[in-house]
């Protein structure tokens, strides 16, 4: 088969896909679970219940805000102990919706809604009511994403299984396991969205993954599957659209701005769940995995169940190194091990040693490597000089808000200057900046 | 960003939480390893002299590193293995006969001057084992270009084949007269039979190195108008075509120590490449460079015509292959592009090209480099990569598909 990539930088790092053949289990209900409001891009949800209300499961707990904002729903049956508010891994003083277990579990597959008659509008107001968002780990609204503006008609629906974090394994596991949910998924994309062609790309690497979905969708010529070469980021949302069509999302603009949709793989499972079993976001896959883990797997994880309850149930070795909500490459650290699961936590890596920044110790040596390896062809090691020395407005020129943050070049740099972590220093700054100037003028 | 003090490492709690294995001290090290054929090399070639001229370099430049850590208040970055580099490649730069004053001072102007007074490591603005050869090859210009040819046994067998060299001077210079054959046989034989019968002591043989005789030749030739006066030179012309392609791959013939062996550097830059420290761009362009010219115009000067030029015997001599892999790849003064480092390489074949062939030296490969190392900013600054999102193909999708 042709493989498709994408044209330029990419690294290679080990892929330490330790679990890719051990299928999906459920883990065990957590006593307690916690869900943060803001588990998606846009404004926090806004918590409906109150200490010392009975919830079932996959009631709704918070509603949506706004338009860019998503609903959410207690993941198991219970009693809401406490509303408070709490730090998550990106934000401080979110409100916590604290639910103690009890009470019925809920069979969601007894009955299946047939949305063949079903309106494209009824069917998005459906994914829109399940509270689903990216779970690639950008948690995007995405009734937001399948509501693009008149003037920018969608031509192409491309399916993200490429998987291209070390470590993760669950959203192969889902396409080995469950092709058949996920072709259904697509076709209800389809559906809203009027688009007459699929692409979905997987890497080489899952060959089982490509065969499974090849088979899921025979006879359907609209989707065509491709292999990818397996390179990081190959998933990353340019990148694969590059790979895929050839087409360039322009600099600042959305993948809707060159007509074409990307979802990954577990968002798709999540709307096919949402749309025939009319079953909420309340659980997700995900990879628990490390080097040391022995019950390192695959599973389904309550949305909000705290991170020790998985610990506590399978198990971490006390010296170990960070522990990682999301992959290795773009993953955040997990600081304290009572934060949830959320939406967008594809999985839970504990690495054996904490990795060793010696910052300005070592200075850069202009061996190019992050430059040859820039999937959107920056020039790291100059970003990093201009975001040191405050020259953001040469910075934002030269690209530096074009940075997708995927980290190859902090992953090469042999100085291990932390080539990234500068990156969304200076975004950030440069974004308060403007909003300043901003009010200042309007 | 929080400053760690003095190699200790602090921890960052930012993406990514991996890490590639290479780091700036494998790097660092990696290519002291591949020195060491090279090194071995000198000293084979050289004796033990050359082993003393690189220690003295080495350990110069690490005490002045040292120094200049303390003085401007850094961490200690003798760790690193830059100075040890710096400490051998120019000690590589030197003839086998340099007085110790040349090495230390070199060696200490290198690192303190080219490579600390701009700032350490990663912001010198030429290749500091380079800075200081022109630096010694300025002050004590006399010494540098005495070259000392290899140990005497290797140079006896040079003497008795004086007379396939006079074979060879008839066969590419038309005007050799049989008259001058006999008058070069006669020298030559006179020699031998000196030797053979120990009137004449053999200690040491200097001889110019084989870029310098070809240059001899060169000037020769394009002045001598009859053949009494080329072959006043004949001396001159005889050893540079003495030198067998084998002989100057190895490294058997005079020079400085490090540079002669093309095979020692090879085996190192293979190491560097298997290392993934070295991508062999940079070399392959710059010495394919040199050859093709050497080819087209090497002839001219001789009186040859045009592609006529012995392209092998110079890409073999001199520091061609040193400087290309070892000096030319350093990564602080070269461009960071592909394309930026193609047209680099480039310029740089041609510049030593035009020194070798046209130029007051022998040798270009040092001038070219550090001449091209202040163009390095130029080039990365209008050689930049395409970003993403920002080129042709975005520019017509922008305002909806098609």
């Amino acid at each position: 088969m042709e493989l498709k990539y994408f044209k330029k930088g990419g690294i290679h790092p080990h892929d330490s896909k330790y679990t890719a053949d051990m299928p999906i289990t459920n883990a065990h209900l957590p006593k307690q679970i916690r869900i943060p409001m803001n588990m998606h891009i846009g404004a926090p949800a806004k918590v409906l219940v109150k200490a010392g209300d009975k919830v079932e499961e996959g009631q709704l707990i918070g509603e949506a805000v706004g338009f860019i904002s998503a609903n959410i729903h207690a993941s198991v049956s219970g009693t809401v102990i406490a509303v408070e508010k709490g730090d998550t891994l990106v934000a401080k003083g979110v409100d916590h919706v604290i639910i103690e277990t009890g009470g019925s579990i809920r069979n969601w597959y007894d009955k299946k809604f047939d949305y063949s008659k079903t309106s494209p509008e009824k069917l998005l107001e459906m994914i829109k009511a399940a509270g689903i968002v990216g779970m690639g780990g950008a948690t995007f609204p995405t009734h937001v994403k399948l509501s693009p503006p008149k003037e920018k008609p969608m031509d192409i629906f491309i399916v993200n299984g490429a998987e291209c974090e070390p470590y993760l394994t669950i959203d192969h596991r889902t396409m080995l396991e469950k092709p058949d949910a996920i072709i259904e998924g697509v076709n209800i994309i389809k559906k809203i969205l009027g688009v007459k062609r699929v692409m979905i790309g997987i890497e080489e690497n899952k060959p089982d993954a490509i065969e499974a979905l090849s088979k899921a969708s025979e006879g359907d010529s609209s989707i065509e599957i491709y292999a990818l070469r397996t390179r990081y980021p190959q998933g990353g949302e340019k990148q694969l659209i590059q790979a895929l069509t050839g087409r360039e999302v322009p600099s600042g603009g959305l993948p809707s701005d060159v007509g074409v949709l990307v979802q990954n793989v577990a968002t798709i499972f999540a709307i096919y769940e949402a749309v025939v079993f009319q079953k909420p976001l309340i659980e997700r896959g995900l990879t628990y995995t490390g080097e040391q883990i022995e019950k390192r797997g695959n599973y389904k994880v309550r949305i909000g169940s705290p991170v020790q309850a998985l610990i506590d149930e399978l198990g971490m070795p006390a010296e170990h190194g960070t522990v990682i909500a999301g992959g290795p490459m773009m993953g955040l650290e997990l600081t304290d091990m009572q934060f949830p699961v959320t939406k967008g936590t594809s999985g839970i890596v504990v690495l054996p040693k904490k990795r060793d920044y010696a910052v300005n110790d070592f200075p850069c040596i202009r061996c190019a490597r992050c430059q040859f390896v820039c999937p959107i062809g920056l020039e790291p090691w100059y970003l990093k000089t201009l975001v040191d020395k405050s020259l953001l407005e040469e910075a934002v020129e030269r690209g530096l808000l074009d940075c997708i943050e995927c980290g190859s070049c902090s992953f090469v740099c042999p100085s291990t200057i932390p080539l990234v972590a500068m990156f969304r220093f200076g975004k950030g700054f440069w974004r308060r900046k403007q909003a300043a100037a901003a009010k200042q003028a309007g | 960003m929080a400053k760690a003090k003095g190699g200790k490492a602090a921890t960052a709690p930012f993406s990514p939480h991996i890490h590639a294995p290479l780091t700036l001290h494998r790097i660092m090290w990696d290519v002291v390893i591949a020195l060491i054929p090279a090194t071995a090399a000198a000293i084979y070639f050289f004796g033990y002299n050359a082993a003393v001229i690189i220690g003295m370099s080495v350990g110069t430049a690490v005490i002045t590193e040292l120094i200049m850590n303390l003085i401007l208040k850094r961490p200690i970055s003798i760790a690193d293995g830059s100075a040890v580099i710096t400490g051998i490649l120019f000690a590589f730069n030197l003839p086998p006969s340099s007085p110790w004053y040349v090495t230390v001072f070199g060696s200490m102007f290198a690192i303190a001057i080219v490579k600390w007074a701009f700032g350490g490591l990663g912001h010198n603005i030429m290749n500091p084992a380079l800075g200081g050869r022109i630096f010694v090859l300025a002050a004590w210009s006399g010494a540098m270009v005495n070259v000392w040819s290899p140990t005497v046994p290797t140079m006896m067998s040079k003497g008795l084949s004086f007379m396939q060299a006079s074979d060879v001077i008839i066969e590419k210079v038309p005007y050799v007269t049989n008259q001058v054959y006999s008058q070069i046989s006669q020298i030559s034989n006179t020699i031998q039979t000196n030797i053979l019968t120990n009137q004449v002591k053999v200690d040491m043989i200097t001889g110019a190195s084989p870029l310098g005789s070809l240059k001899s030749m060169y000037e020769t030739m394009s002045k001598a108008t009859n053949a009494v006066e080329a072959v006043s030179h004949a001396s001159h012309v005889a050893p540079a075509m003495a030198y067998s392609y084998w002989d100057l791959f190895i490294g058997n013939v005079p020079g400085c120590i490090g540079e002669t062996s093309a095979l020692a550097i090879l085996l190192g830059a293979i190491y560097l490449m298997w290392r993934k420290v070295l991508i062999p761009i940079l070399p392959i362009v710059y010495i394919g460079s040199a050859a093709l010219l050497v080819w087209i115009f090497g002839g001219l000067p001789m009186g040859l015509g045009w592609f006529a030029g012995d392209a092998l015997y110079h890409i073999l001599s001199g520091g061609l292959f040193l400087g290309a892999f070892f000096m030319a790849t350093d990564y602080v003064t070269s461009p960071m592009s592909i394309k930026g480092t193609l047209i680099y390489g480039i310029l740089l074949g041609t510049l030593t090209v035009i020194i070798r062939l046209w130029g007051g030296y022998p040798e270009g490969v040092s001038y070219s480099i550090v001449f091209m190392n202040f163009f390095v900013p130029i080039f990365d600054r209008y050689l930049k990569p395409k970003i993403y999102g920002k080129g042709k193909a975005a520019i017509l999708m922008k305002g909806g598909a098609k």
